[in-house]
């Protein structure tokens, strides 16, 4: 149990240094000896609890990360797709103003030969 | 050449060019190998490259006949200068755009304010200042000769964004293809790019030849224009 304390120790700051400070308030004396075995039943118990928010905390992250990989694996196919679609955007935009200034170029020649005629 | 020539000409270009990206559509969707460290999103420089390629030789175009029309006084070099200029915009805000897509994967923003993105972003603003001189003149000849001199001097800044890389301390990717050494791509990845460049070039020649004829056919137009309407409003039996 000691070993597992101190393994958990350096993982959870707040319920360790409260499981810590009880363990060493009943390893040194300063309390009854009945006291002392419900406090260190205590400390295993907040121990237990830390480990399983622990635990918990720890599987949120986990997942949270996953779907932040889900989305920034799809995020290189997004500007790909952006890139080539704003490049086809750009390209039939210019191709749409030529075609306009051709079509009036040519009825102004064709108003022109008609008047010519 | 003549406009209409130019135009026929033009059309065969642009289907060849279509004809070139619809196939480096297919190999960069199915054939070319997907780079190691950057992953799908280097499939952008497919388009960024070519687009860059073909803004420099517009823009280069533009900038040779506006010194043409500086030194000739043509008609021709002038429509030519803007149809080159008018293409260089489109395909610079293509390189503009899809570069800054690809560096938001592989650097984590969209923009730094590097020599070679803020000369090449200078470069393109010249051009955008080319015909907003055009534009504001009132007298067009003057204006056009300043929108020349616009153009000429924009022009000296793209050998600069070309060396930009290795001059100035910069995050821009060195280069690949166009080394002392040679080039350091994948040969699949090299002839994918080629195919691009030549795609873009042709689709960028085939537009430039219409756009040039269409200018050209409508400045000739409008003086005839012109002097059919003043025909029309002089009042029967008043002779000049």
């Amino acid at each position: 149990m000691i070993r597992r304390a101190l393994s958990l120790l350096f993982r959870l700051p707040l319920p360790g240094l409260m499981a810590a400070g009880l363990l060493l308030a009943a390893i040194v004396g300063h309390v009854p000896a009945a006291g002392a075995e419900e406090l260190a039943v205590l400390a295993e118990a907040v121990l237990t609890e830390a480990a399983q928010a622990e635990a918990a905390t720890t599987q949120a992250q986990a997942s949270a990360t996953q779907a932040e990989a889900g989305r920034g694996a799809l995020r290189p196919y997004v500007h790909v797709l952006a890139a080539y679609g704003i490049a086809w955007a750009l390209v039939c935009a210019w191709t749409w103003r030529i075609a306009k200034g051709l079509k009036r170029v040519e009825e102004e020649l064709e108003q022109g030969a008609g008047t010519q005629g | 050449m003549k406009p209409r020539n130019a135009a026929r000409c033009g059309f065969a270009l642009v289907a060849a060019g279509v004809a070139a990206i619809l196939a480096v559509h297919w190999m960069v969707a199915f054939w070319v190998p997907t780079e190691a460290s950057m992953g799908v999103v280097q499939r952008i420089f497919y388009v960024h490259v070519p687009a860059a390629w073909t803004t420099f030789l517009a823009f280069g175009l533009a900038a040779l006949a506006s010194a043409a029309d500086l030194w000739l006084e043509d008609e021709r070099a002038d429509a030519a200068a803007v149809a080159a200029a008018e293409g260089g915009l489109v395909f610079g805000a293509i390189m503009l755009t899809s570069g800054p897509l690809w560096a938001k994967v592989a650097w984590g923003t969209y923009w730094e304010w590097d020599p070679r993105l803020t000369l090449t972003l200078l470069l393109w603003f010249t051009y955008v200042g080319y015909f907003l001189v055009r534009g504001s003149v009132p007298d067009p000849r003057k204006g056009r000769r300043l929108a020349a001199v616009v153009a000429v001097a924009g022009a000296l800044n793209i050998p600069l964004i070309h060396v930009s890389v290795s001059w100035f301390r910069s995050i821009h990717p060195d280069a690949v293809v166009i080394k002392p050494d040679g080039p350091t791509l994948h040969p699949d990845m090299l002839t994918t790019l080629l195919v691009s460049v030549a795609g873009f070039t042709l689709l960028f020649l085939g537009l430039f030849c219409i756009r040039y004829s269409v200018e050209l056919l409508s400045r000739r137009r409008a003086p005839a224009a012109a002097g059919a309407d003043r025909l029309a409003e002089t009042p029967a039996g008043a002779s000049t």
